[in-house]
């Protein structure tokens, strides 16, 4: 299935890690909006979308993933970012993602940024 | 500069949208998923957090509907755009773009505000446009695959229907198996095939509701005129043009079918009465005349009808001392072979059963089909049945020695009669009446083994066409008495094999 975006959430305290992989498109927002709410059901503060193991994204990726910031804006929760190429890194920046998901250079990181904050 | 980089950057990226949306759409087969890859893919080209898509028809009917990041029911509002009566003018949406599909569907993008607050500016809004022009095309595209589809169903059913007449042979089978696969190609939720009865009034024939749960009610309909009736279907989504073409033709399709059907079913009850009435007349009649009076081109004489026949009548000689014996089976099936035999010559030449009397067999010539040359096929048959019957000892007598010395008498008379339908309502006979079948026993009884009698009628209509080389030529007349009758009558002696 091209289509087809993998998710697998992870504790990581005091993060809960949401593993993406494949390609994040069109038919990318269910599977992630799932990925999400079990991130939110384990009572997640700190989500961390881990974009290194996607091998594609395309503006849908993008409104999808502005779904989510949007969502977890509404509950409070943060939403970071890590794994993006630089060329994703860059759109993302272009388009003031990284205002509302900043952007970290390894889940380890994150995780001592949220930790020490 | 910088600022102007990342402007540039953003509408290179959002440029790149428009390719996207090809290289996405390409990979989806559906108006519904066309429509969520294009408000998704503007959605994350311009940041957006709401987004809503919709098509529909004129009438305010939703094909399909797409909402991202909002949280009430749109489809009041995607109603009232589509049927005319409200814009796109929601405070929800702060950009909002109308789609023309084709010339029945139509619909409208809303984008709502970005994740930056940024407003939209008057470029966003023109690319915005220009992207959803674009990306019509898509939405076009795929409701064309999706009537060629339509299409190619809809012949295939014409070809089910062709096949299915055949495994569907009752009309109301027919009737509900036409409809549902009509319904069923033309994606209707409810339909109805009305067919006139005897009087002219149209009478439902078959009804079909489609299965698939509820329905919304069916906004839409037609009703095509059939042959004998009509059919009409109806279902939530406009009927496009091209598709009430498509009913038109199944319709004709089905038209003719049915009175196909109703002919077919016609001929059948024919068919059966033919041979119901076939079976009845070959126990009396050879099937050459039954067959001629089936067709009406020889007229029934069921009614009492006078009319001149040569009767015939032929008895076994000596049946009485083998019946004394042999076994009642063997007599039984000795009688079966003899009488079977006699009926076929009867039959070819075209005489009619009366009725049979122990081993006595009593038939006619000249009705219900008269032959100028009854009497001479009378004799005729009469010789040919003693020739017969002489094989048949010949075959009996190996095994059955009582039968070596069988013979049988013929007795053949001509004169008027009346044929038809005589005996009670319950009981009704197709027998002959009058002094000839009298006579023609008489002469029967007298006649030895191997002789035919003939009155004085048979032999002077007969005389001049019988050539005498199977029998003798009577050289005289003789006068015999006959019980009923008061004077002597002349008969006429052919013998067989002497």
């Amino acid at each position: 299935m091209p289509h087809e975006l993998s998710t697998r959430v992870r504790d990581v305290p005091p993060l809960v890690v949401l593993d993406l992989s494949g390609e994040v498109t069109t038919f990318a927002q269910e599977p992630l909006m799932r990925a999400y709410r079990e991130a939110s059901e384990r009572g997640a503060e700190n989500i961390l979308l881990n974009l290194s193991a996607v091998d594609y994204l395309n503006s849908a990726g993008i409104a999808a993933i502005i779904g989510i910031i949007s969502e977890a804006r509404k509950a409070d929760q943060r939403v970071l970012l890590t794994g993006l190429t630089p060329h994703y890194q860059t759109v993302f920046d272009m388009m003031g993602l990284t205002t509302y998901a900043p952007l970290f250079e390894s889940e380890e990181a994150a995780r001592v940024a949220v930790a020490s904050a | 500069v910088i600022d102007s980089a990342r402007e540039l950057d953003r509408r290179l990226f959002q440029l790149e949208t428009l390719y996207e949306i090809g290289r996405e759409c390409a990979r989806v087969h559906s108006a519904p998923q066309v429509l969520e890859v294009i408000l998704s893919m503007l959605m994350g080209a311009f940041g957006a957090t709401r987004g809503l898509a919709f098509i529909g028809d004129h009438h305010g009917q939703v094909e399909a509907i797409c909402q991202r990041g909002g949280s009430a029911d749109p489809t009041g509002l995607a109603e009232a755009y589509l049927s005319g009566s409200a814009g796109l003018d929601s405070p929800e949406y702060e950009v909002g773009v109308a789609l023309h599909v084709d010339e029945l569907t139509h619909g409208a993008i809303g984008l709502g505000p970005r994740l930056t607050g940024a407003a939209y500016s008057a470029q966003d809004r023109e690319l915005v446009e220009a992207i959803v022009v674009n990306a019509c095309a898509y939405l076009h595209n795929v409701k064309l695959i999706d009537a060629l589809g339509r299409k190619v169903r809809a012949l295939a059913v014409v070809n089910e229907i062709a096949v299915g007449m055949a495994t569907h042979p009752s009309a109301r089978r027919l009737h509900g198996f036409l409809l549902e696969r009509v319904a069923r190609a033309l994606e209707a939720d409810q339909a109805t095939l009305s067919l006139r009865d005897a009087r002219g009034e149209m009478v439902m024939a078959a009804r079909y509701a489609s299965t698939d749960g509820q329905h919304a009610p069916s906004a839409h309909e037609v009703l095509v005129p059939l042959r004998e009736g009509e059919l009409w279907l109806s279902r939530p989504s406009v009927f496009s043009t091209e598709e009430r073409a498509l009913v038109d033709l199944l319709a004709r399709q089905c038209g003719v079918i049915l009175e196909n059907s109703r002919l077919f079913e016609t001929f059948l009850t024919q068919q059966q009465e033919q041979f119901r009435l076939r079976g009845m007349l070959e126990q009396y009649l050879a099937p050459s005349v039954a067959d001629r009076l089936i067709r009406g081109q020889t007229p029934p004489t069921l009614q009492g009808m006078r009319l001149p026949v040569s009767v015939l009548m032929v008895d076994i000689r000596g049946s009485t001392h083998l019946i004394n014996q042999v076994e009642p089976e063997l007599m039984v099936s000795l009688l079966n072979d003899y009488l079977g035999r006699m009926t076929d010559i009867l039959f070819a030449f075209e005489g009619t059963i009366d009725k049979f009397e122990g081993d006595a067999l009593l038939g006619f010539f000249g009705a219900p089909e008269a032959h100028a040359d009854d009497a001479v096929r009378a004799v005729k048959a009469a010789v040919e049945m003693h020739i017969a019957f002489a094989d048949l000892v010949r075959t009996w007598a190996p095994r059955h020695p009582h039968c070596a010395t069988l013979g049988i008498g013929i007795g053949i008379a001509t004169g008027d009669v009346v044929v038809g339908n005589i005996g009670s309502a319950k009981r009704l006979e197709h027998t002959i009446i009058g002094p000839p079948v009298n006579l023609a026993a008489r002469l029967t009884a007298k006649a030895p083994a191997g002789a035919v009698h003939l009155d004085a009628s048979t032999w002077a209509a007969a005389a001049d066409a019988l050539d005498f080389s199977a029998c003798s030529r009577p050289r005289r007349a003789r006068y015999i008495r006959a019980k009923g009758f008061r004077d002597p009558v002349r008969v006429y002696r052919l013998e067989v094999g002497a």
